[in-house]
Parts: structure tokens; C-alpha cells; sequence
């Protein structure tokens, strides 16, 4: 499986660098980040939400294997945040000449870093393993709230410098031929990532739950 | 139309210290269980697990009444309870504190039935005056009497006998007296005089 | 005695709670106090370094919304947890456990932490108005953007403070937790405040509001689901 998923990463540098053509509209080279930059957004928020489903799973069903996945998503989604980040700002460099804007989709997924890393805290302070999983899945519940908010409502109400998204407000797809298959082709294969990553730390947790009758 | 509490197989561990296991046993009004054992055996473990508080590593405990059986974290309103680590709102006044729980529990606060209940407690003088005068006996008194002033089914008392006089300890006798007569009542000790209140026992070693 | 044992109805055990912690915070004033003096502390501050006159008449609505929510949201940060941190400390949520409802003590301490933010409004914002020279256009809009957004806040950190009132490290925890949960309510009080420096009518602030109700709605009803598996704990 992992070779499939390397491969597939390694065609999409092939495809985003040589294949599709730099969009116009843009400074140089720079749309080819989209090809990155989207995708790691996207599973930011397919990790938020994941993390979500296993502490609503949690809550109902009291079984900690849940809490387990809800906490690997969790830690995940954050190093997926810093990235999207990362070349987000990196894009803004180049684009608008400034790292950082305040801008709503700037906003909103520094934000949702503040959940991920508020979210790690709280674990991290808490001994008791019962205790430890209600409280953070509440909190992780509790923060669907805020983070549908920003992801959806935010940037659709407050003008953004962001360039219009995928399904923008016309709701017609602006991308085309090479460079639409380039985006959907990196868009399979960052997810496939993130699943292979997120049910290989599982797998490692519940070994180590099994064996030492506790995790983190 | 009487309760009974019920535990099946309970097993609890600490880490790799086991407390105790396959623990099991039905009250039914009128039985008095004494859990003895000395300091560290599992005795305030298990009365949490009891009144639902603490979650077993196995087993199950379970309240029927009429045939519909409930968990104990369903049924914290038949539930009396008095036990070291709880404390009293300290600003607050003798008379404050059970007005508060009454009115919680509905029950008509008629100023005279409040009174009668303190002096009850022999806690009439200091009624209004803010626990955190009391000394550690008179707060004592006033945790049994708010564990058992509501006339609860089901009465949890761990070492209900600490830091109390001759008088103190004649107050508790009252009290599980009265709570035999009308309902299930558990006691946690390692005070082997209090051993004799009960009519089942349940000893658990170190 | 049966399993239907007569309980209070819930308006009146909400009614109890509430008046307990208010007794309990007029003997201490711990929370009040706490409060108050963050607020004032950062007022006087904010007013003697920056004062009216250092900003431009045009961005004066933005930045005096932006740092009176500012004001507000750690004064609330400062004091609103201690209603449940306390009776944590205190040992005395167990005795409260069994005796009230957990919907009953959510809502008593929702009131409380509600009441209490309110009177510090009621005293900080006349004094931030004057003090920083805001210009108020329509003061019925301001009036109703402060009240809403507060109702806002404390629904937000409610249950927040529940949380961290389990927890440990309990006083940086709280902010810690709050601020991202709060931001999109911060974001659109700040922007409904701004408007009513200028003379609007109540449907131009429209798009805030809606934001600030559904904002609060949404997490009202979120916290009432899930406050008696924090609390219970």
C-alpha cells in the first residue's frame, strides 16, 4: 500500500512541477502550490472531522478505543495545520509580498490550529484516563461549533484576498484540463496518505494500549 | 415498592494492585452492609463504585425497583451520602447548606422542619453560623445530617464516626437506625465497634 | 420511598443553584473582584498609553470595538471558571452532584457567570466610552450588540470552565481553551460594535447579529447536550 501511495505523491510532483501548465492569473510559477497547499487544507479539515466522529463515537459508546483514534487524528490534523499554514504563507509571500495577511482563510485555519494544539494541551494535562478521554472528546465535540463557523461561514461573509475556491460563488469549477487533473490527482493522493498515516499510528497505539494497558 | 441495590461480580484494580474481585451481593430494605478493612483496602473505592461515582474495571452494579433496573449514576436522587473527602460551602451557614440541598430536593422548607432537623444534629446553637467556624466534629454532624435528612432509599456512610464525641456517634447510631427501618444502608469502617451495626459484612484484606 | 422520588422542577433547582453561588461570590467576592480589577487595570491602561487621540477618526470604530472585546473577553477569562473551579477545589461538586440536576447547575452557573459579566458592563463600557471618546451613532444598536455578544461569551466559556475545572493547571487552561472557540463570535461582535459608531439601522447590522445569535444558539444547545458528561466525571 505504501508504495502505491509513494509513487502516487512522486507522480503528483511530476505532474504539478512538468505536466500542468502555471495558471493565469498568478505571479510566475506560484499556482503550483495549489497543488499542495489545497489538498494539505483539506486534510486538515477531513482530520478535524474524523477526530470529531471518533469522540462523538467516544461519548456514546464509552469505549476507549475511540478516544485512542480521536487523539491520532487530533495530533495528525495538527501537523497537517502547520502545513497548510506554512504554504499558505508562503503563497501569500509571493502573491502579495507579505507572510501574513488576516486574512478570513488565514484566519480561520490558524484557528483551527488553536483547536488542534488547545486540544493537545488539555490531553496533556490530564492523569486520569477516564477523565482524560470525556473531557477532550466534549471539548473536540464542542469545537464542530466554532470550526464550521470559520471553515464555511467566515470567508463566505468577509471579503478575502484569497483566491476564489474550488466551488466558488458562482459554483462553476474554474479549473481545466491538465491543471484540474494535476489538483484532483494530488488531492487523491494527499488523502490516501492521511489514511495510510492515520490507520498505521492506530494500529501502533492499540498495540501499545494492549500491551502497557494505557496511551496518550 | 422497595429498592434493591445490587453488585455482580465487581472487580476493581489500581494499576496492577487488585482491590478486590468478584464481589457480589443484593441489599434490600432494611439490610445494613459493613465493609471492613484497614486503611487502603479498597473500602471509599468501593462505596464510589457503589453510589456510581467510580466505574469498575468489571462487573456491575444495578438499583431495581418494581421490576426496571437502573445504573447507579441514574439514581443519585435516592441516594444519601456522607464521606471524608466531601466538604460543606464553608461561607455559607449551617441553616444555608441544608436549606440549599432541601430546596434542591424539593422538599417544603417550612423554617420549623429545618430547626427540628439541626437540633436534631445538635447543630440548633451554631445554626447560624458559617461552617467554616464549625469545629471538625460539628461539621461532621452536619454532613450525616445532609445525607440523610432527605430520607434517602440508599445511605452511604464512610467512617461516619470520625471526629466525633460520645454524642457524635450516638447521632450516627440514630441515623442507621432510623435508615435500617426504611431503607438499604452501607458503612465503610475500620472502627470494629461499628462492625456490630451491621447484618451482612464484607471484609477486604490489604 | 420510590424511584419517582418528588424532585424540584428544574426552573426552580436553576433558581437555587443560582442563588447560592450569588450568596457565595457576595460573602467572598473573589470572582467579582477578580474581574472587575483585570477590567479596570486594562482600561486605565489602554486609555492613558493609546487614549483618544493617538488614533485616526477613521479606523477610531474598529480598533475601540477591537480592544473593548478585548477588555471583556479576559476579564471574563480571569473570573468566569471559578464557578465551577471552586466547588472542584472545595470537594463540594460531590454533594451537589447527587442533589441537583446537571442541566439545573449548568443553567443556575450560566445565570451566575451571565449576571456577572453583565455588571461589569454596566460599569466598564460608560467608562470606556467616555475615557476613549468612542462615537456612538445609534446607541440602542451598541446597547443591544454588548448585551448579545456577552450572552454569547458566557454561553461559549461556560462549559469551558467546567472543563478545565477538571483538569489541572486550570488557570492558563482556561484562556487556552476559550480563545479559539470564542473567535468567531469575537470577529463578528467586534465587527457589530464597529458599525454602530456610525448612525445604522438595526437591519445593517443585521449580518453580525445573525452571526452573534446562531454563534450562541449553536453552542447553547451543544453545552446543554454535553455539560453532564463533563460534569459527572
Amino acid at each position: 500500500m505504501k508504495i502505491v501511495i509513494f509513487f502516487w505523491l512522486l507522480m503528483v510532483c511530476y505532474l504539478s512541477f512538468l505536466y500542468s501548465p502555471p495558471a493565469a492569473g498568478f505571479i510566475g510559477e506560484s499556482s503550483r502550490i495549489v497543488f499542495f497547499h489545497v489538498p494539505i487544507a483539506w486534510v486538515t479539515v477531513l482530520s478535524f472531522l474524523v477526530a470529531m466522529i471518533q469522540a462523538i463515537r467516544f461519548l456514546k459508546t464509552k469505549d476507549p478505543i475511540y478516544d485512542l483514534k480521536s487523539a491520532v487524528a487530533c495530533r495528525q490534523g495538527f501537523l497537517f495545520a502547520i502545513l497548510a499554514t506554512v504554504t499558505g504563507s508562503v503563497f501569500a509571500r509571493v502573491m502579495w509580498q507579505s507572510f501574513w495577511n488576516w486574512d478570513p482563510r488565514e484566519t480561520s485555519i490558524t484557528i483551527l490550529l488553536f483547536i488542534y494544539a488547545a486540544y493537545l494541551i488539555l490531553r496533556a494535562s490530564i492523569e486520569d484516563p477516564q477523565r482524560r478521554a470525556v473531557l477532550s472528546s466534549v471539548y473536540a465535540t464542542f469545537s464542530l461549533v466554532p470550526a464550521l463557523f470559520l471553515i464555511f461561514i467566515v470567508p463566505r461573509i468577509y471579503f478575502s484576498l484569497h483566491p476564489d475556491t474550488l466551488i466558488n460563488v458562482q459554483g462553476k469549477i474554474q479549473m481545466y484540463g491538465r491543471i484540474l487533473f494535476t489538483f484532483l490527482f494530488s488531492l487523491g493522493g494527499f488523502t490516501a496518505l492521511y489514511f495510510w498515516m492515520y490507520t498505521l499510528e492506530c494500529r501502533i497505539e492499540q498495540m501499545i494500549y494492549r500491551k502497557e494497558g494505557h496511551y496518550e | 415498592m422497595s429498592l434493591t441495590l445490587q453488585a455482580e461480580n465487581l472487580c476493581h484494580r489500581f494499576g496492577k494492585i487488585s482491590l478486590f474481585s468478584d464481589l457480589s451481593f443484593a441489599l434490600g430494605k432494611g439490610d445494613v452492609l459493613v465493609i471492613a478493612g484497614p486503611n487502603g483496602s479498597g473500602k471509599s473505592t468501593l462505596i464510589r463504585i457503589l453510589s456510581g461515582f467510580l466505574n469498575p474495571t468489571m462487573g456491575k452494579v444495578s438499583i431495581t425497583e418494581d421490576g426496571k433496573t437502573f445504573g447507579p449514576r441514574h439514581c443519585f436522587h435516592v441516594i444519601g451520602m456522607c464521606t471524608p473527602e466531601m466538604r460543606l460551602y464553608e461561607e455559607l451557614t449551617g441553616w444555608e447548606n441544608l436549606d440549599f440541598f432541601a430546596r434542591l430536593r424539593g422538599i417544603k422548607d417550612a423554617p420549623d422542619r429545618l430547626k427540628q432537623a439541626l437540633s436534631f444534629a445538635g447543630l440548633e446553637q451554631a445554626r447560624h453560623r458559617r461552617v467554616k467556624v464549625y469545629s471538625s466534629g460539628m461539621k461532621q454532624r452536619l454532613k450525616l445530617l445532609l445525607a440523610f435528612f432527605h430520607a434517602p432509599p440508599i445511605l452511604y456512610l464512610d467512617e461516619p464516626s470520625s471526629n466525633l464525641d460520645e454524642d457524635g456517634i450516638k447521632l450516627v447510631s440514630e441515623i442507621i437506625q432510623s435508615q435500617h427501618e426504611q431503607g438499604i444502608t452501607v458503612i465503610a469502617t475500620n472502627d470494629s465497634s461499628e462492625y456490630e451495626y451491621g447484618n451482612k459484612k464484607i471484609s477486604l484484606a490489604p | 420511598m420510590n424511584m419517582e422520588i418528588k424532585k424540584s422542577p428544574l426552573h426552580h433547582e436553576i433558581y437555587v443553584v443560582f442563588i447560592k453561588d450569588v450568596k457565595s461570590e457576595l460573602r467572598t467576592k473573589v470572582a467579582a473582584n477578580a474581574i472587575l480589577l483585570f477590567a479596570l487595570t486594562t482600561l486605565f491602561l489602554v486609555s492613558y498609553v493609546i487614549g483618544p487621540y493617538r488614533i485616526a477618526p477613521a479606523d477610531q470604530p474598529y480598533i475601540l470595538s477591537a480592544w473593548l472585546w478585548i477588555i471583556f473577553f479576559f476579564s471574563a477569562m480571569s473570573g468566569l471558571s471559578r464557578v465551577f473551579v471552586k466547588e472542584e477545589e472545595t470537594n463540594t461538586s460531590i454533594a451537589l452532584q447527587l442533589a441537583a440536576r446537571p442541566e439545573a447547575v449548568f443553567l443556575g452557573k450560566f445565570l451566575f457567570n451571565l449576571v456577572l459579566m453583565l455588571g461589569i458592563a454596566l460599569i466598564i463600557t460608560p467608562l470606556y466610552v467616555i475615557l476613549m471618546e468612542f462615537p456612538i451613532g445609534s446607541v440602542y444598536n451598541f446597547c443591544l450588540i454588548i448585551f448579545l455578544g456577552l450572552v454569547g461569551m458566557t454561553t461559549g466559556v461556560t462549559i469551558i470552565g467546567a472543563i478545565v475545572a477538571k483538569a489541572s493547571m486550570k488557570g492558563t487552561l482556561f484562556p487556552i481553551l476559550s480563545f479559539p472557540i470564542i473567535i468567531p463570535l469575537l470577529l463578528a461582535v467586534i465587527e457589530g460594535t464597529s458599525m454602530t459608531s456610525r448612525s445604522v439601522s438595526f437591519g445593517q447590522t443585521m449580518q453580525a447579529t445573525s452571526v452573534i445569535i446562531a454563534f450562541t444558539g449553536a453552542m447553547f444547545v451543544l453545552s446543554l447536550l454535553l455539560f453532564d458528561k463533563v460534569w459527572l466525571e
